[in-house]
């Protein structure tokens, strides 16, 4: 069977699997099977053996998954994943939300900017948008629905705010992404702070744009001011400024690798817990059942994502799609452009690491043809995942708000809102793609 | 990851008729394993960033010890998150269905998890048979044994197929069982 038919088939086989409600891991993996299978049991111009298919395909199978999973720099997901739920258990997530609450509330969009600075702080130790939102929405959403604030302005900042968990370091799609492409983890990390960083000035502007032309929309509220409130509430805030200066500093100053930064960081989570009584033995144990389960879970799409890999680089699909580029002689700029519309169509209706895992191996043999940068394009790509989680019609982080929020208010509200921030999503993007020091500048440095 | 942190789960009564005791068991006991092996690892690995730092040496092929860690930690809790239909997947084409059409594709990806599934457990098998057969060992400075890791990915797989193959079964009874709601009059 010609290799690159089996490859193209592949990859229609899983957009089908997906479409028909198959688990991701299950539809990648099952394809990567079967397909290497028919591989190696009907060769080009061969005779079908199964046989040969059979042991061909176990063993590149098994050998790729155990070796992948057998790994020191993997520790790091489970591990980041652990400081998350700690520092999200002991309440260390939401400090820097209530920190900037007490700040800005008199502000017209106070809370709301407060809400997207708290995200900021929540993505600043751990690594999930979805995670982000739904915890940030918990606490945010209702507040400013309670101030008067509009259902539209209360919803969206928060779904948009939710976003940032991928950008800001630490990172699960950014430790993916540098699992697949074989880029410094570290070096991603730290592009990831100043886009982060340019997104959260880029919706602190359009809330303020928002409640200049529509003052009903945020309405100031008078809240007796306490003396010293607020050098209370910024104090407060030290174990989340803590526990990102672990990593950054951590990783930045060559004090640890970044697997080592997952595991100082969520050992001091666990201890300031524990110091601080936020967190008891019953919340510790659940923080630890949350992060199994979320590990076995993920794992499960990368071990499926990786047999994929493995079965496409024995198709000839990324050659051929590079060499037919190089022949039609188009811009790099036009190729980035159709990879980010790409990108952009599918974030539409797949998960973010469904979305990450099954392009990659197309996508990256581009990128690294047309001699540019890996690190600058995983931040393209983690950029373009959060805007998916906010885009109609699946748009993750505007089901999760409208779970928080139930029946007060319409998921047609909430879109309605994202819409306006999406404009500047849209900016932010284009200053990412033409201005790459903004991601390379700290990687550079080190 | 994205089984977000506090949201309300389905209410999966109907969904695990078919719950072997011992099978429940031994999914809590690898979820269990796997939360222990979570704690020595970080622990593991802070104490080999104290003692570089402070005493200048290192805990002997921690780096190895990290992988098994990791294999078991990984693979144990995959029965346990397919008992709770866990693994991710995209509903948005298929919010349409209802009823047995909904039965139907539950059952479908089920087949397709075994596709994946079966092949894996049996190559697993052989891989851990042949580690044990040649006493297979890690390059290092303890000489570590193959086996435990391979054990425990076969473990996790084997276990995986077992709720797999529940888990159609079940919906097959649900299927066999199903009574298209009566339209008023």
């Amino acid at each position: 069977m010609d290799p690159f038919m089996l490859g193209i088939c592949g990859f229609l086989l899983v957009v089908l699997l997906l479409v028909l409600r198959v688990p991701i891991a299950f539809a990648l993996g099952a394809v990567a099977v079967g397909c290497t299978f028919l591989f190696y049991a009907w060769p080009e111009g061969g005779d079908f053996n199964a046989d040969a298919g059979w042991r061909s395909a176990a063993t590149i199978v098994t050998a790729n998954s155990y070796a992948f999973v057998h790994s020191f720099e993997l520790t790091m997901v489970p591990l980041f994943i652990l400081l998350s739920q700690v520092a999200f258990h002991a309440r260390i997530t939401t400090d820097i939300y209530n920190a900037a609450r007490v700040w800005l509330a008199r502000l017209p969009g106070g809370l709301a900017i407060a809400s997207i600075l708290g995200c900021g702080g929540f993505s600043a130790i751990t690594g999930s948008s979805v995670a982000c939102a739904a915890a940030m929405g918990r606490i945010c959403t209702p507040e400013m629905l309670k101030a008067g604030y509009g259902p539209r302005l209360a919803t969206s900042s928060v779904a948009v705010g939710g976003t940032l968990g991928s950008l800001i370091p630490p990172s699960v799609p950014f430790i993916l992404y540098g699992i697949f492409t074989e880029t410094s983890i570290s070096k991603l990390f730290l592009a990831g702070i100043l886009p982060g960083l340019v997104s959260i000035a880029g919706f602190i502007i359009v809330v303020m744009l928002w409640v200049k032309i529509n003052p009903a929309e945020a309405p100031t509220f008078g809240e007796e001011r306490v003396p010293g409130a607020r050098r209370r509430a910024a104090a407060q805030a030290w174990p989340a400024i803590l526990l990102f200066l672990i990593i950054v500093v951590g990783i930045y100053g060559g004090f640890f690798t970044t697997t080592e930064a997952a595991a100082v960081s969520a050992g001091v989570a666990v201890l300031l817990g524990f110091i601080l009584r936020r967190l008891t033995w019953s919340s510790f144990f659940e923080s630890l059942k949350e992060t199994a389960y979320q590990t076995a879970m993920i794992f499960m799409i990368v071990f499926g994502a990786k047999i994929f890999v493995s079965f496409i680089s024995l198709t000839e699909v990324s050659p051929w799609i590079i060499h037919h580029i190089e022949a039609a002689n188009v811009s790099d700029w036009v190729v980035i452009g159709v990879i980010c519309l790409m990108f952009l169509v599918l974030g539409m209706f797949l998960d973010p690491i469904g979305i990450l895992l099954l392009t990659l191996p197309v996508s990256v043999p581009l990128i690294e043809n047309m001699g540019m940068d890996l690190i600058w394009f995983g931040v393209i790509v983690v950029k373009l995942l959060e805007i998916g989680l906010i885009t109609p019609p699946v748009g993750l982080n505007a089901f999760v708000i409208k779970a928080v929020v139930g029946r007060d208010v319409e998921l047609s509200s909430i879109f309605a809102g994202i819409s306006r921030f999406l404009i500047a999503e849209g900016i932010i993007l284009l200053l990412l793609l033409f201005i790459p020091a903004i991601s390379l500048l700290l990687p550079n440095s080190m | 990851m994205e089984q977000e942190i506090g949201l309300p789960k389905e209410d999966l009564s109907d969904l695990r008729r078919l719950d072997p005791a011992i099978l429940v068991w031994l999914e809590k006991l690898g979820l269990w394993l796997s939360c222990a092996g979570i704690a020595v690892l970080g622990s593991m690995i802070i104490v080999t960033v104290v003692a570089r730092y402070f005493v200048g040496s290192i805990i002997p092929d921690d780096l190895i010890i990290a992988g098994e860690l990791m294999v078991t930690l990984v693979a144990l809790p995959w029965a346990f998150v397919t008992a709770d239909r866990g693994h991710i997947a995209v509903e948005l084409f298929t919010n349409w269905a209802t009823g047995r059409a909904r039965i139907l594709l539950d059952m479908f990806a089920a087949l397709v998890g075994l596709v994946m599934v079966v092949p894996l457990t049996y190559a697993t098998w052989m891989d851990l048979v042949t580690a044990i057969e040649y006493g297979s060992y890690f390059d290092g400075d303890l000489y570590l044994p193959e086996w435990p890791g391979r054990t425990m990915f076969f473990i996790g797989f084997a276990l995986m197929l077992v709720r797999m193959l529940l888990v159609l079964i079940t919906d097959l009874l649900r299927l066999y069982d199903y009574d298209e709601p009566k339209v008023k009059e």
